[in-house]
């Protein structure tokens, strides 16, 4: 498990970090979503080693972060790049012999991970005569190539195509299976929602929200009922106590209720009005939730 | 250690792979044995004997007499007894160098050449053998009269002077040139990695001092290579073909030379690294590469100084300080006028100054290495915050 607690960082007067604490365990995916200049990058560098917190901890496996434990985690940073003229096994391979692997296994892992990805070029070619997509694929192996225990990736699917963020998609899910952490940054949220399973917010340096969806859903503490009754009484909410309108999205009602368990009460005169088409209570996408608690 | 030997090994082998480098490296080769080849060619390549021809009553003796003032001085000569017509025409036609027509001059392609100096010689000697025989003297004395040893010759030093200095000038300018190439080299290799933007991610698994020492080690090994293989042909070249009569114990300057390289190296690419982490795009290179550029100009300017003029103060200021030094102190040494503590002096020196800018250069480095945008000042690379070595 990676445990980052109470970081804090200045860059100047400027306060980029205040208090960050999350943690990714083993086996689970964690996106981390926030503004540009939220302090994402900021938090992963810090986790990586790069930057020095002015506060704070990072812990990987019970250990403090240190030289050693880094060599087993995979960074993908924000500011992408390779060699442009290095061949590309040669260049994954190198970034896995960097990282303590011999050179045989280095060479074989590249090889692999080359062809699971679908990187589309002959082992000896430059990376500077691929395709940009195939470079992030490349990218991706270069941080994959030592069988890593943790993730850490900095807006991986920035600049995928679709067939690119599938690929990439399944790649997590497979170091998911496989009992690696991973932690990655996003501005896609519908992509966040859909493959983590857990959801970090951070605003301006702040942690706002963490959990699951249904965590956060349910954090949010607006539950809405949403229906659509085919009725020709429009006024039939009006009579029930406790029960707000609070608007109306193509068609179908939102109730906010003072006491949720009044959902029964509110179905049966649903019915009483007309023909209940949909009745359920509504999970607000992640993007719903993330405006709400950045502008909080 | 595997680390930094990883990262020398990339260096090396990524510029290896690349067909620029090796043209390069072939180019340079035959610059340079053309360069070590010019003065022999300029000689005369291979046969260098001269034909004459000698006539007249006395012919015969005086062909005898040229082949022995020949083989005296070391010059190849083609003798040929005919008649003084045929002789006449021969050095007219320009197949011959010089002839003895008759037995009253010497015609010539030119007025001064050994050639007219050996017939002269012949001629005189066998006039003078003539003359004590006219003169009764027995042919036993004559060749007692004529039986003089020759003086032994003690060149003064003046020519092998002049060849030291001409090794030294060119020392100054291959040096100078090798460093100008590999801290441009250091330069670009440091900013191709920030603008390439992989060094984030050579961060995440490797300290910055590694990677700048491995960049060092890497660079300036394919350096000593390309100084090494170029040095070694043209001194072979030289050596075998006989362009220059170097002497023995110049090999031995520039033997010491290579060592100077190495030094002056490990100053200048250092700096240049140092100086190219405070950019982020290859265009900016040469910008703030200037004070290396600069201070590379000077030493080479000073260094030529010192090559011609090696006994002056002034050159045994500029062949002690560094880095001026890395260049001058070797032309110097192979103009054959650098004292024994001298050049100790100067390699002390030297070292010093070099472990000094590597210290400064790392510190730099530390901090300029991952930063991004616009150019990062001095002042405030020397001040910042080191990163990627925080844990």
């Amino acid at each position: 498990m990676l445990d980052i607690s109470n970081l804090e960082k200045s860059y100047g007067s400027v306060r980029a970090l205040s208090g960050v604490s999350l943690q990714v365990r083993d086996g689970e995916i964690v996106g981390f979503v926030g503004a540009n200049g939220a302090g994402k990058s900021t938090t992963m560098r810090i986790a990586m080693g790069l930057l020095a917190a002015d506060a704070g901890q990072v812990r990987f496996r019970e250990q403090p972060l240190s030289f050693a434990t880094r060599l087993r985690m995979g960074y993908m940073p924000e500011s992408r790049g390779l060699y442009p003229k290095m061949r590309i096994v040669d260049q994954v391979a190198y970034f896995g012999e960097l990282r303590g692997m011999t050179a045989d296994d280095a060479r074989a892992s590249a090889a692999r991970l080359i062809q699971q990805l679908d990187v589309l070029a002959e082992p000896n070619a430059q990376l500077q005569t691929l395709s940009l997509g195939n470079q992030q694929r490349v990218q991706l192996a270069a941080a994959l190539v030592h069988r890593p225990e943790l993730l850490i990736l900095d807006e991986p699917f920035a600049g995928l195509d679709p067939v690119g963020v599938d690929t990439m998609a399944g790649v997590l899910g497979a170091r998911r299976a496989a009992g690696v952490g991973v932690l990655f940054s996003s501005h896609q949220l519908d992509l966040v929602e859909r493959i983590c399973d857990r959801i970090i917010i951070i605003t301006s340096g702040r942690i706002v929200a963490s959990g699951t969806l249904a965590e956060l859903q349910q954090a949010a503490g607006r539950r809405e009922l949403e229906l659509r009754v085919d009725t020709a009484d429009p006024d039939w909410v009006g009579d029930l106590p406790g029960v707000e309108v609070v608007g109306s999205v193509a068609g179908r009602l939102r109730l906010r209720l003072d006491r949720p368990e009044d959902d029964q009460a509110v179905l049966a005169a649903a019915m009483h009005a007309g023909r209940v088409e949909h009745f359920g209570w509504r999970q607000p996408p992640l993007s719903e939730l993330y405006r709400e608690a950045v502008q909080e | 250690m595997t680390t930094i030997r990883l990262i020398a090994g990339r260096e090396i082998t990524t510029r290896w792979q690349q067909k620029g480098f090796r043209i390069g490296l072939a180019v340079a080769v035959v610059i340079v044995a053309l360069g070590a080849l010019a003065p022999r060619l300029v000689k005369g390549l291979g046969d260098n004997t001269i034909t004459v021809g000698v006539s007249g009553t006395n012919a015969t003796a005086l062909a005898s007499a040229v082949n022995q003032a020949a083989s005296a001085q070391n010059q190849k000569v083609n003798v040929v007894v005919t008649s003084p017509a045929d002789a006449m025409s021969k050095v007219e036609k320009g197949a011959w160098e010089a002839a003895i027509v008759g037995d009253t001059k010497i015609v010539a392609k030119e007025g001064n050449s050994s050639a007219v100096a050996l017939l002269q010689v012949s001629h005189k000697s066998v006039d003078t053998v003539q003359r004590l025989a006219q003169a009764g003297l027995t042919n036993s004395q004559v060749q007692e009269i004529l039986a003089s040893a020759p003086l032994p010759v003690t060149a003064t030093r003046s020519a092998e002077n002049t060849q030291r200095r001409v090794i030294a000038s060119v020392t100054v300018v291959f040096l100078f040139t090798q460093l100008i190439a590999f801290c441009t080299w250091m330069a670009t290799g440091v900013v191709e990695e920030k603008s390439t933007r992989v060094v984030e991610l050579l961060l995440s698994a490797v300290r910055p001092l590694q990677l700048l020492t491995g960049k060092l080690l890497g660079i300036g090994a394919l350096a000593m290579f390309q100084v090494a293989l170029l040095g070694g042909i043209a001194l072979t070249i030289v050596s075998t073909t006989g362009s220059l009569d170097v002497p023995v114990a110049v090999y031995a300057t520039i033997g010491t030379s290579f060592l100077w390289f190495v030094l002056g190296f490990a100053f200048f690419a250092s700096l240049s690294a140092a100086l190219a982490s405070l950019v982020s795009r290859q265009e900016e290179v040469s910008g703030v590469m200037s004070p290396v550029t600069s201070l590379l100009l000077v030493s080479y300017l000073g260094s030529l100084y010192a090559a011609n003029a090696p006994n002056t103060s002034l050159s045994r200021l500029l062949s002690l300080i560094p880095p001026i030094s890395a260049i001058a102190m070797p032309a110097r040494m192979a103009s054959g006028q650098a004292s024994g503590a001298e050049v100790v002096l100067a390699a002390a020196l030297m070292i010093g100054a070099t472990v000094a800018i590597l210290a400064i250069a790392a510190r730099i480095y530390r901090v300029a290495i991952l930063h991004s945008g616009s150019r990062l000042t001095l002042r405030r690379a020397w001040h910042g915050e080191a990163v990627a070595d925080t844990i």
